[in-house]
């Protein structure tokens, strides 16, 4: 293979100087592996130079402007996953460092006591909700209650509405920017 | 560049969804066409000019107006092309991604027509054969008469690093080239559709 070099990369070359291209065609007419080798390179370069420009099927940029809509969709929403999660990973780092604080500024006895207390606190909350309905119960009768339960369960879902409404319009917002 | 061209990418840099667009429907075809060489799929190329165009769509503020716009545009497309190359020995579908349209229709369309004309030539199944980055060089060299700098710059790569790989990909065309014709071709081409080439 060696005796071949260089001629065999000038037959690839595309700008070789004159005295390269002289010995290259001497090296040619002795060399039939080069010989053919060029050939072969010939033919192969006659249909490079062809070049066929393949089209794309009709109404590309109509199917551009559909999925413009539904790729601006799907950012927003791993958008707002994304702050989500930084916010989710900001508020626990927060809360951690905040314990591990408090850990190594209350003793075990401390902690204890602390534990107990609020255990004590919830349990007294609970028990006083508890009277509270209980005395409700018995002040007015059922469908009342049912009343003020369906308002409670409305003005919830009003508010999940506005939440919703509010993150509509964000996301407009980002559309119109983006 | 011209003016009308410059006045469509300050807009969409501005957020005109329409100018991009303009932009969309000026450059879709180098764009596809890059992708239908380096992929060899109709639909694969399809979705690649389309990834394309959205990925550029995002970055247009990085783009810089030096450059032009379709050298960036198709920078883009080589560097998507082959990394989907690269990726295709570990298939993944990403279903969120697909296309909606994707029914094939009966008309015949034209990169149909294209690719079956083209098909008589070795090329496209040679192609094929090269790496990735080899096939860029091939193409860009080829199909877009980039120089050996301006390839070097659209793959991220040494000038040395695009010419040796330009001789490489052209010897190794050059030695398949004669094995393809050597094979009897008639029975073989019959079913070629663009899907299988
Ligand atoms: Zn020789």
């Amino acid at each position: 293979m060696k005796p071949h070099q260089p001629y065999e990369a000038w037959i690839f070359e595309e700008d070789l100087s004159q005295e390269e291209q002289q010995r290259l065609t001497e090296h040619l007419s002795q060399c039939e592996a080069c010989r053919s080798l060029r050939e072969k390179w010939l033919g192969t370069q006659t249909e490079l130079q062809e070049r066929a420009m393949a089209v794309p099927r009709a109404g590309f940029t109509q199917r551009w402007k559909t999925s413009l809509v539904v790729r601006k969709q799907r950012e927003q929403k791993k958008q707002a996953w994304r702050v989500f999660w930084i916010f989710s990973g900001v508020a626990s780092g927060v809360m951690a460092g905040v314990f591990t604080y408090f850990l190594t500024q209350i003793s075990l006895a401390g902690w204890l006591e602390l534990s107990v207390e609020m255990i004590h606190q919830v349990l007294g909350v609970t028990s006083s909700i508890g009277g509270v309905l209980s005395a409700w119960t018995r002040l007015y009768p059922f469908p009342l209650t049912l009343f003020m339960v369906l308002l409670f369960l409305l003005s919830l879902l009003g508010l999940i509405a506005l939440w919703l409404f509010a993150l509509s319009r964000t996301f407009q917002e980002g559309k119109e920017r983006a | 560049m011209s003016t009308l061209e410059a006045e469509w990418i300050q807009e969409a840099i501005q957020g005109n969804d329409d100018s991009f667009a303009c932009l969309v429907e000026l450059y879709q075809r180098p764009v596809y066409n890059l992708c239908y060489r380096m992929l060899g799929n109709a639909q694969e190329a399809e979705d690649a000019a389309q990834e394309t165009f959205w990925r550029a769509y995002q970055a247009l503020r990085r783009y810089d107006p030096q450059r032009p716009f379709v050298t960036w545009l198709l920078s883009i497309a080589a560097h998507y092309c082959i990394d989907q190359q690269r990726k295709r020995r570990v298939p993944l579908l990403d279903l969120d991604l697909l296309p909606e349209e994707d029914i094939p229709d009966a008309a015949p369309d034209p990169a149909r027509v294209v690719s079956e004309r083209d098909s008589q030539g070795q090329i496209h199944q040679l192609l094929k054969k090269l790496s990735p980055l080899d096939r860029a060089a091939i193409i860009l060299r080829y199909w877009y008469d980039f120089s050996e700098e301006d390839i070097a710059r659209t793959l991220s790569l040494t000038v040395s690093a695009v010419k040796s790989r330009l001789f490489r990909a052209r010897r190794e065309l050059a030695e398949k080239y004669q094995i393809e014709v050597e094979k009897p071709l008639v029975g073989r081409r019959a079913n070629e559709t663009p899907s299988t080439i």
